[in-house]
């Protein structure tokens, strides 16, 4: 008799985990801020190392957040940077953000969010226009 | 969405506990300087309770007094209210009161007075140095007004059930993790939820300062006494939010900085609508991570 390989479940994620999501051509650290089961999609907002003139919240890695996030470089996390995932994209690591800087990093998603819509993304993201100009 | 605004704390009341025996052991611990704390036990019940806060102050507060600067300490304090042991000491406590109505903790049957609170002032202000009186009485007005909405809130209908229900004192820490991670709940809110806890830690550390009895280093008495009068202020902006006929003054609370609760929960809701369009986008557009690079 053949016995297939059984394969590890893979969690589903929780708004809090920690995971590597692939943007922008190389993976960045990001939280999970909301999931959508029916579609198994997660809201992740990634972290980048480099600052730009918009609403962010600087993780240090040194401090007990970055630590807690195993971040190895001071990490920005920006008001557009939130994409949303499919959940078989999610690097999940055994990590969860600290409570404390969930609320924070949930409060700047929530004034992202609306940033997201079709309508404003067809004019162009903040991060975009910074980007290219 | 429907957020259920008046039960999301019932989890939190055990603070009120937590900050009753606090000002009680306190204003002991300051009658005495320091000391053991066999006068303050008055039964075995009594004195196993008291011998986890007294573990407690020693493990948490402690703790926080070897910070080494201010962002260490906001470190310490949040690292104290993550530890399961810190809530199973508040839920001790709620646990120890409903046994037992009536004893020397019994913070859901009596209302704190506020003779207690000024009985404390003067030796913390000793023990965290000059610099912080004015932080420490401040914070002393901020607590007692925290106490009295508290008491308020606890004698909602429903509140007084949850705290009593079996999973509400058995899962603490998991029940506060699922309002702070629950990203239907208004940041502000989940914010006052995290103050209520960071307050009691710092209360924990006061209270270890004055069973040791010596003044602390300037600086650290000073961030002590700040950060609790901080968290003090936003715990009580949840709690006038959440309790309904709760009367705060104006100087302690201005209007302004008053959480509208049902703007809040507007709020949440059209945040709810633009997640909900912003998946359906990416379903349409069939991208597996959306929106796509540009």
């Amino acid at each position: 008799m053949r016995v297939s390989p059984s394969t590890p479940q893979r969690p589903d994620p929780r708004p809090g985990d920690f995971a590597w999501l692939a943007v922008g051509g190389g993976p960045h650290p990001g939280v999970v801020i909301r999931v959508d089961s029916p579609t198994r999609r997660a809201l992740v907002l990634y972290g980048t190392g480099t600052s730009r003139e918009l609403e962010h919240r600087l993780v240090r890695p040194e401090g007990r957040e970055g630590k807690a996030l195993g971040l190895s470089k001071p990490t920005y996390f920006h008001i557009t940077n939130l994409r949303l995932a499919r959940y078989e994209l999610l690097r999940l690591e055994a990590k969860r953000c600290p409570p404390g800087l969930f609320v924070e990093l949930n409060a700047l998603a929530l004034k992202g969010l609306p940033l997201m819509t079709e309508s404003q993304l067809l004019q162009g993201l903040p991060e975009v226009q910074a980007q290219s100009g | 969405m429907e957020i259920a605004l008046p039960g999301i704390l019932p989890q939190e009341a055990p603070v009120d506990g937590m900050l009753v025996l606090v000002v009680r052991l306190l204003r002991q611990a300051a009658r005495r300087a320091a000391g053991s704390w066999q006068r303050v036990r008055q039964s075995t019940a009594d004195e196993e309770f008291l011998g986890r806060v007294e573990s407690a102050t020693e493990r948490f507060g402690r703790h926080l007094l070897t910070a080494q600067d201010r962002d260490d300490l906001r470190d310490r304090v949040d690292a104290v209210i993550e530890d399961p042991e810190f809530h199973a000491t508040l839920f001790g406590l709620v646990r120890r009161s409903l046994d037992k109505p009536g004893g020397l903790e019994d913070p859901l049957a009596q209302e704190p007075q506020l003779s207690e609170l000024s009985e404390v002032e003067e030796p913390l202000r000793k023990v965290c140095g000059p610099a912080s009186a004015r932080a420490i009485h401040q914070g002393t007005r901020y607590m007692a007004e925290v106490l009295r909405v508290l008491h308020l809130y606890t004698r909602q209908p429903g509140v007084q059930e949850a705290l009593r229900s079996e999973p509400g004192l058995q899962a603490a820490q998991s029940l506060a993790w699922e309002i702070v991670y629950n990203p239907d709940i208004p940041p502000q809110l989940a914010r006052g939820v995290l103050a209520g806890q960071r307050m009691g830690a710092l209360e924990l550390a006061m209270l270890a300062a004055l069973v040791r009895g010596e003044p602390l280093a300037p600086w650290l008495g000073l961030a002590v006494a700040e950060r609790w009068l901080e968290e003090a202020r936003e715990y009580l902006r949840l709690l006038v939010a959440l309790t309904p006929g709760a009367v705060v003054s104006e100087e302690l609370l201005p209007a302004e900085e008053r959480l509208d609760v049902e703007a809040l929960s507007l709020s949440m809701q059209q945040a709810s609508r633009a997640f909900r369009e912003l998946v359906e986008a990416a379903e349409r557009a069939g991208e597996p991570i959306y929106p796509p690079e540009a």
